[in-house]
């Protein structure tokens, strides 16, 4: 195998924080090195990422390959665990993170923190997606607010006072749940094992009741939900994209709204399937009116990033609809749509910050014309928004497609209205393209835009590249996430089967 | 051999792919050269494999290409079968004669390579939907044609009106997708497969549980494709878009998708009676509307476009009435005819520097005497005067219609009056443009290049002599299809008399027609005779406004649509949602307020806290003593 495994989990986990601390000790007056070495570090991570796209390990199940004690007299231990899910997320975190300080102009790349927030946002996400007990998990969960509260509080919009606090509020709230929930469960483990244990697979084992499964399950879910989030509880979203700078916006769309759903496949449906089938009714019907609720709101937007916003919440709501179908084919499309959300909103951000940098206004009305003077941004933007409105041959498509043919198996009534955000999606996107690009240019200020430069370019270019690769041959993908729906779908089944 | 096949479905998207590489190094020549050899290629090997095939005796040819999704396996798979070989020929002979024309309609414009890009991306994405071996590629086929016609319709799209018709389109298109997506999760969930051969198979055999539904769905999605009522609106305001594109995307070509679907889903569809009332009637309100809106508009694409609708009004009557050869007969002749008619107007629209108002025209034939000629012969097709290529296949599908008796007699005598009104429109649109002397100065008027005449006169020899592979006397189009469709129950032509009767009264309908369109616009006899129409004016303002129709869905979904979304997001968003979250938070401030003001310094304050404190520790104790136990 050459590389060992477990080596090239710990550069992942532990690379962008080492990356950090070289960001902070570097001479403040160097600060013209800050971005280029930021870019050299993220490297690192995003190369092993590749790299394990070779290894067969990248495409297995669950596995836990290394546990630390932590505070051995009570048993408490990290662990760490790994799957083909895992690995596709992390590596949609190392290329998002990595285009983001391309991406990144003048302003922010000057600014230590700002470019050390990122990195240490890296290692809190990356330590979500290899955490292999509930503890290590949630402290990687909240680890990832605090360079959020920066990268919002400081580098953010007019209003990101109110939008940084409400975020903070809204998600710390969820995790008080999940604090709970962990609580709960360790002392379970503790009367069980006579040891706090509280890895997947020791968790996995326990013998919960009927009820102590659905209150965990309630309890886990309730706070993944908000960070998903899950109609009614999105409202914090819309804010947080339109305040945060844009570098925050791409890993908050690509990355953190990944994370509660990563949270739900790896912990509540798994560990607490009892719950998981009394509740996925109530989950299937909301992702369902978030779909379609989301998707009407955006129509009536009037600030571009805030109707990319609304429609990451349409977006994943397919995801959760995947996942409460609970069958092979919805669990991997529902994964597949988490990658491909990230790719596309991800994009979209970075396209929506590269005009607002030439204008500073967000506002749809501001604009039209575009196309004229930047006729390689419309181009772009087009593409990214037919990826987005999930046309067959790019990304969008498959995540969408795979989740409805899978979920119409469990749900067909509410598969079917989720079909109809297919059609919404197109109006509010075209809409706005139109408004944007389309016409004569009335503004004087648009007059004299300068189409995107080479950086700007290579910076979004591979994002389309992946858009058209998965939706041309998803097999690929598929390949990875394969294991883990499978092994879902027959807890799923197994449990289901057991009560009836 | 078979993989010839997949140089005729990518040639276009390589060739597209090429011009975009180096569409800055070269000029109009070299891209002309290009594009029109690649598609020539594509041709002529599309007739190659048209041959393999018949000399197979129209044996279906399968390739695959790779696994899309390996679990439930879908495939991305081609199917070449009479059917879909029709269509290869259809679409791709079509295209180099349009490009052709478009080389010279289209020169000088700023994004010339641009349309030429666009137009091979449609010809692949066309190319992908009719060779399709399973409802999956068919979906990706049938979405990318949408797009490139999106692309092609807001191709000028400085113009506000363009781009907002491109809009138009694809969402109205989208939502017949709706239905198509649905009818997709309806298909793999009750067969657990894609594959065109296996559903059929399963459904001859008996399978065929929520049957209707699965049809209903396709419907809906072939409604929106090819503009049947009520999803027919976008049509019209496609002609925004340069007119070539028009010929072959909104007159021969993509508009006729839906059309080619039932007819591929046919072993479905001919178990659901439900389902082909519906295309019948659908089609034939369609077929009458679109006839009447045509008969007063003023833009020389308009009655066209209007006109092409009805025409895919009758193809869907065809379907319903189980006349599935009839229905591909007529997309055959009609594509012929209608890319005729559509080239001719873009014709006289580049030599009128971009008029389109015919009542600015008349005369024209002196002026223009080839591109009348061939309009001339387009117009007698779709009005179907024997022995042109109309007269066949629109007789075919009103003698089917008849042949079905019970109350189709009704849906028959009904087609006749949408078929007498294309005589008559059609017949008053070549007069008002090329016969009917006007004081319109037309001087400077004169004959188009020759790069525009040549595709006219072949689309017109076609036009004139295609409608004789499938006459009741050469059954050449039948046999073609006859392994396609040979699970199918088809309705046959009625015998003898009634045959030739029926073709005397539908011949007839179009003479008529056409000499009604005479009098009225030329010899003007409601003026001679002083004949008064009772509420003339009002039907003309129906006829030119669509019946209102558009202004009706205008107010409903467009105008509803952004008010109740914009209701949504403020009241419900932001009013109930985000305040109930603000009235939470401002709870606990306000009672953290009111708490930490209990915390003023003062020590009396302090010393009372503790004071009651104390009273009420004691208090506790008295009245509970066990608690110190």
């Amino acid at each position: 195998m050459g590389i060992k495994l477990s080596g090239l989990i710990y550069t992942l986990i532990l690379f962008p924080l080492f990356g950090a601390i070289v960001i902070f000790l570097m001479p403040k007056k160097r600060f013209e090195l800050f971005q280029p070495l930021a870019i050299l570090l993220s490297i690192i991570p995003f190369s092993v990422c590749l790299y394990l796209f070779s290894n067969q390990n990248s495409k297995a199940s669950y596995q836990q390959f290394d546990t630390i004690n932590w505070i051995s007299s009570y048993g408490i231990k990290i662990s760490l665990g790994f799957s083909g899910m895992s690995h596709l997320l992390l590596s949609l975190t190392s290329i998002l993170v990595l285009l983001s300080f391309l991406s990144v102009t003048e302003k922010y790349s000057k600014s230590k923190g700002f470019i050390g927030s990122i990195l240490v946002l890296h290692f809190a996400v990356n330590g979500v997606f290899l955490s292999g007990d509930l503890l290590s998990l949630f402290v990687f969960f909240e680890a990832i607010l605090i360079p959020m509260y920066f990268l919002m509080g400081i580098w953010g919009g007019e209003n990101r006072r109110y939008a940084t606090i409400k975020f903070i509020i809204y998600t710390v709230f969820g995790s008080i749940f999940i604090f709970i929930g962990t609580v709960y469960t360790g002392v379970i483990s503790y009367s069980q094992t006579g040891t706090l244990a509280l890895d997947f697979v020791t968790v996995s084992n326990l013998n919960f009741t009927t009820q102590e499964s659905k209150a965990l399950f309630l309890l886990f879910t309730f706070g993944f939900l908000v960070k998903v989030p899950l109609f009614p509880l999105h409202t914090w979203l819309p804010d947080a994209h339109v305040e945060a700078p844009t570098a925050g916006s791409i890993l908050l769309a690509g990355v953190l709204l990944k994370v509660g759903a990563y949270g739900i496949l790896r912990v509540s449906i798994p560990l607490f399937t009892e719950g998981f089938l009394e509740y996925r009714d109530i989950i299937a019907i909301l992702s369902v009116v978030g779909i379609i609720y989301g998707a009407i709101v955006a129509i009536a937007q009037m600030d571009i990033k805030k109707l990319i916003a609304y429609s990451s919440i349409s977006h994943m709501g397919f995801v959760m609809l995947g996942i409460s179908s609970a069958n092979l084919l919805s669990l991997e499309g529902a994964i597949i749509q988490m990658i491909n959300h990230g790719l596309t909103s991800g994009a979209l951000f970075m396209l929506v910050g590269f005009v607002y940098e030439r204008r500073h206004t967000r506002r749809i009305s501001d604009f039209g014309g575009l196309k004229i003077t930047m006729p390689k941004f419309a181009a772009i933007f087009l593409f990214t928004s037919f990826a987005s409105i999930g046309l067959p041959g790019l990304n969008g498509f498959v995540g969408e497609f795979m989740i409805l043919m899978g979920s119409f198996g469990t749900y067909k009534l509410l598969s079917a209205i989720a079909a109809f955000g297919v059609v919404l999606a197109a109006i509010y996107m075209l809409w706005a393209y139109q408004r944007m690009f389309t016409g004569e240019i009335n503004n004087v200020e648009n007059e004299n835009l300068h189409d995107l430069d080479t950086r700007e370019l290579v910076s979004v270019i591979p994002l389309l590249v992946l858009m058209l690769f998965i939706g041309i041959y998803p097999s690929f993908i598929e390949s990875y996430v394969l294991n883990d729906a499978q092994i879902i779908t027959n807890v799923v089944e197994l449990f289901s089967g057991g009560l009836n | 051999m078979e993989n010839l096949l997949l140089v005729v479905i990518f040639l276009p998207l390589l060739t597209a792919l090429g011009i975009k590489i180096i569409s800055k190094l070269i000029n109009e020549i070299i891209l002309n050269f290009l594009t029109i050899n690649s598609a020539l290629l594509s041709f002529v090997t599309a007739c190659g494999m048209f041959a393999l095939l018949l000399t197979d005796k129209f044996k279906p040819i399968h390739i695959e290409l790779f696994t899309w999704i390996p679990s439930p396996e879908i495939l991305f798979e081609f199917t070449l079968d009479g059917l879909s070989g029709i269509m290869m020929l259809l679409v791709t002979g079509l295209s180099v004669v349009i490009q052709i024309f478009s080389t010279s309609y289209m020169s000088n414009d700023e994004n010339y390579s641009k349309y030429f890009i666009y137009f091979n991306v449609f010809v692949f994405s066309m190319l992908l939907l009719v060779m399709s071996g399973n409802f999956l590629v068919m979906f990706f086929g049938w979405e990318l044609v949408g797009l490139s016609s999106y692309l092609l319709i807001s191709f000028w799209s400085k113009k506000q009106s363009a781009a907002k018709a491109g809009n138009k389109a694809f969402i109205l298109n989208r939502i017949g997708d709706f239905g198509f997506l649905v009818g997709l999760m309806l298909t793999l969930n009750t067969f657990g497969t894609f594959n065109y051969e296996e559903v059929f198979s399963e459904v001859l055999n008996g399978n065929r549980q929520s049957l209707s539904i699965i049809v209903i769905c396709y419907i809906i999605g072939a409604f929106g494709k090819s503009a049947q009522f009520p999803l027919f609106s976008w049509l019209p305001d496609a002609m925004e878009g340069p007119t070539p594109a028009s010929a072959l995307i909104h007159a021969a070509t993509m508009v006729t998708a839906g059309v080619f679907m039932l007819v591929r889903i046919s072993p479905i569809l001919q178990f659901s009676e439900t389902g082909k009332l519906v295309i019948i009637t659908a089609g034939l309100l369609t077929a009458l509307i679109a006839a009447f809106s045509a008969i007063n508009q003023s833009d020389i694409k308009k009655v066209l476009a209007y006109s092409t609708i009805s025409q895919l009004g009758f193809m869907f009557i065809a379907i319903g009435s189980g006349a599935y050869v009839a229905a591909i007969f007529h997309l055959v002749t009609h594509a012929f005819f209608k890319a005729l008619l559509f080239l001719g107007a873009g014709a006289v629209i580049h030599e009128m520097h971009h008029e389109q108002n015919i009542h600015k025209m008349g005369n024209l034939k002196t002026k223009m005497p080839i591109t009348a000629a061939m309009m001339g012969i387009g117009t007698l097709a779709i009005s179907g005067i024997p022995p042109l290529a109309g007269f066949w296949s629109k007789d075919e599908i009103l003698a089917s219609t008849f042949a079905n008796g019970g109350y189709f007699y009704g849906y028959w005598a009904l087609s006749l009056l949408a078929a007498f009104m294309t005589a008559f429109y059609m017949g008053r649109h070549w007069l008002l443009i090329f016969h009917k002397e006007t004081g319109n100065d037309i001087s400077e008027v004169k004959e188009a290049p020759k790069a525009m005449v040549r595709p006219l006169i072949v689309l017109g020899i076609f036009s004139f002599f295609i409608g004789f592979v499938n006459t009741p006397f050469f059954h050449g189009l039948e046999k073609v299809l006859e392994e396609t469709l040979h699970n199918v129950e088809i309705t046959h032509l009625p015998e003898g008399v009634t045959l030739v009767v029926l073709a005397l009264v539908s011949i007839g309908a179009g003479f008529t027609g056409l000499l009604l369109a005479y009098l009225i616009y030329i010899v003007d006899i409601l003026t001679y005779f002083k004949i008064k129409i009772p509420f003339k004016e009002e039907i003309k303002v129906l006829s030119s406004n669509t019946l209102y129709l558009n202004k009706f869905g205008e107010v409903i979904f467009v105008k509803g649509m952004k008010s109740f979304s914009r209701k949504t997001a403020v009241v419900v968003d932001g009013l109930l949602i985000d305040g109930l979250v603000n009235k939470i938070s401002s709870l606990f401030y306000n009672s953290s307020q009111k708490v930490s003001r209990s915390q003023n310094g003062l020590v009396r304050s302090y010393v009372v806290y503790f004071g009651f404190f104390m009273l009420l520790l004691i208090g506790l104790f008295i009245t509970t003593p066990w608690v110190l136990n």
